[in-house]
C-alpha cells in the first residue's frame, strides 16, 4: 500500500529535503506533489487525491494557516492529516495551529527522523506500509 | 527603547545557539565563532519579526559557505548548485535562525516573520556599531565566513507580565 504526499512550503529547498527524507524513511510513497502556497496546494486537492499534506505556515498568497481553514470547511479535504513544519513555534502558533485541525507541529531545523516518525503516527502505519494500532497524544499534539 | 545591557548579553547567547542548531541540524556544518568581520560575505539575506519585540535579522555569508550549505542541505555536488538554489537556502537560513532565536527567546510568545529577502552585497556592513540596536555574531568554518546582525528597534512590555 503506497501514500500520495502533498508538500507545501515556499522554498524549493525545504520542499527537496522532506521529499528526501520521505523517499529514504521507507515510506510508501504514491505519488509525491509539492505546492509553493495554499492556493496551489488547494488547487492540486481539486484534481488529485491526497492521504497525508506535509505544510509550511508562512507562505506568500495563501498561507499555511489560511490553507487549513480551507481545508476543514470542505467535506472532503477535512480529514487528510495536516503535519505543519514552521519556523514559528511559539506555544501560541502551535495552538493556532491545532486549532484549525493540524496533526502534528514540526519545528524547523528538524532532524529527518522528526518527520519520519511523525509521519508514520499521522499516517498510522509501520513502514511496511501496514496498518498499525495509532497511538495518540493526550492532546492531540506533540508539545 | 534599546535593550538593557543585561538583555544583550542573553540575546547574543540565544541567538549564538539558533545559529548553532540550524547549521548542525540543516546544512551539518560546523561553526566557530570569532571576533571579526569575516571577509568575502556577499551574499545577505534577512527577515523581519514582529512581537514583543521586533526589528530584522540579517544572515551575511561567502559564496563559497552558501554552495556548501546548499550541496549538503540537498545532498547534490557542488557543481549542481545553482545561484536560485543558493538565494533559496540563505533565505531559509535566515528564516529559521530567526524563528529559532525568537522562540528561545520566548516560547510563548507570538511573532510574525516577513518573507525573507535575499540581495547580492559588496561585503559586511560595517558602518553599524554593536550597541546602536544591534547584535552582531561572526563565525568561520572550512567553507568560509559567515556573519548575522539582528537590529531590534522596538522592545515593548510583555502583554500581561509585570516588569522583570
Amino acid at each position: 500500500m503506497s501514500f500520495n504526499v502533498l508538500i507545501v512550503d515556499d522554498s524549493s529547498s525545504m520542499r527537496a529535503v522532506i521529499r528526501k527524507i520521505i523517499s529514504i524513511s521507507g515510506f510508501k510513497v504514491g505519488r509525491c506533489y509539492e505546492a509553493a502556497n495554499g492556493r496551489e496546494a488547494l488547487d492540486i486537492l481539486l484534481e488529485n487525491w491526497v492521504d497525508v499534506i506535509i505544510s509550511d505556515i508562512n507562505m506568500p498568497g495563501v498561507s499555511g494557516l489560511d490553507m487549513l481553514d480551507h481545508l476543514k470547511a470542505d467535506d472532503l479535504l477535512k480529514d487528510i492529516p495536516v503535519i505543519v513544519v514552521s519556523t514559528e513555534g511559539s506555544d501560541e502558533r502551535i495552538r493556532s495551529v491545532m486549532s484549525k485541525g493540524a496533526k502534528r507541529f514540526v519545528r524547523k531545523p528538524f532532524l529527518p527522523e522528526d518527520i519520519r516518525k511523525i509521519l508514520y503516527e499521522v499516517i498510522g502505519v509501520d513502514n511496511e506500509g501496514r496498518y498499525c494500532d495509532v497511538q495518540e497524544t493526550p492532546d492531540g499534539g506533540d508539545f | 527603547m534599546w535593550i538593557m545591557k543585561a538583555d544583550t548579553a542573553t540575546f547574543r547567547k540565544l541567538l549564538t545557539e539558533a545559529i548553532f542548531e540550524t547549521f548542525e541540524k540543516m546544512f551539518f556544518l560546523f561553526l566557530e565563532p570569532i571576533d571579526r568581520d569575516p571577509e568575502g560575505c556577499d551574499l545577505e539575506s534577512a527577515v523581519q519579526f514582529k512581537g514583543f519585540i521586533e526589528g530584522r535579522l540579517e544572515v551575511s555569508l561567502s559564496r563559497n559557505l552558501a554552495t556548501a550549505m546548499v550541496s549538503n542541505m540537498l545532498s547534490c555536488s557542488t557543481g549542481d548548485v545553482t545561484d536560485a538554489k543558493i538565494e533559496d537556502c540563505a533565505k531559509e537560513a535566515a528564516n529559521v535562525i530567526c524563528g529559532s532565536f525568537l522562540q528561545r527567546l520566548d516560547r510563548r510568545g507570538d511573532f510574525n516573520l516577513s518573507t525573507p529577502s535575499f540581495r547580492r552585497v559588496a561585503g559586511v556592513n560595517r558602518n553599524v556599531s554593536e550597541g546602536e540596536g544591534m547584535i552582531r555574531i561572526c563565525f568561520d568554518s572550512d567553507c568560509g565566513g559567515l556573519s548575522v546582525r539582528a537590529f531590534v528597534s522596538e522592545h515593548r512590555p510583555h502583554p500581561g507580565r509585570g516588569p522583570e
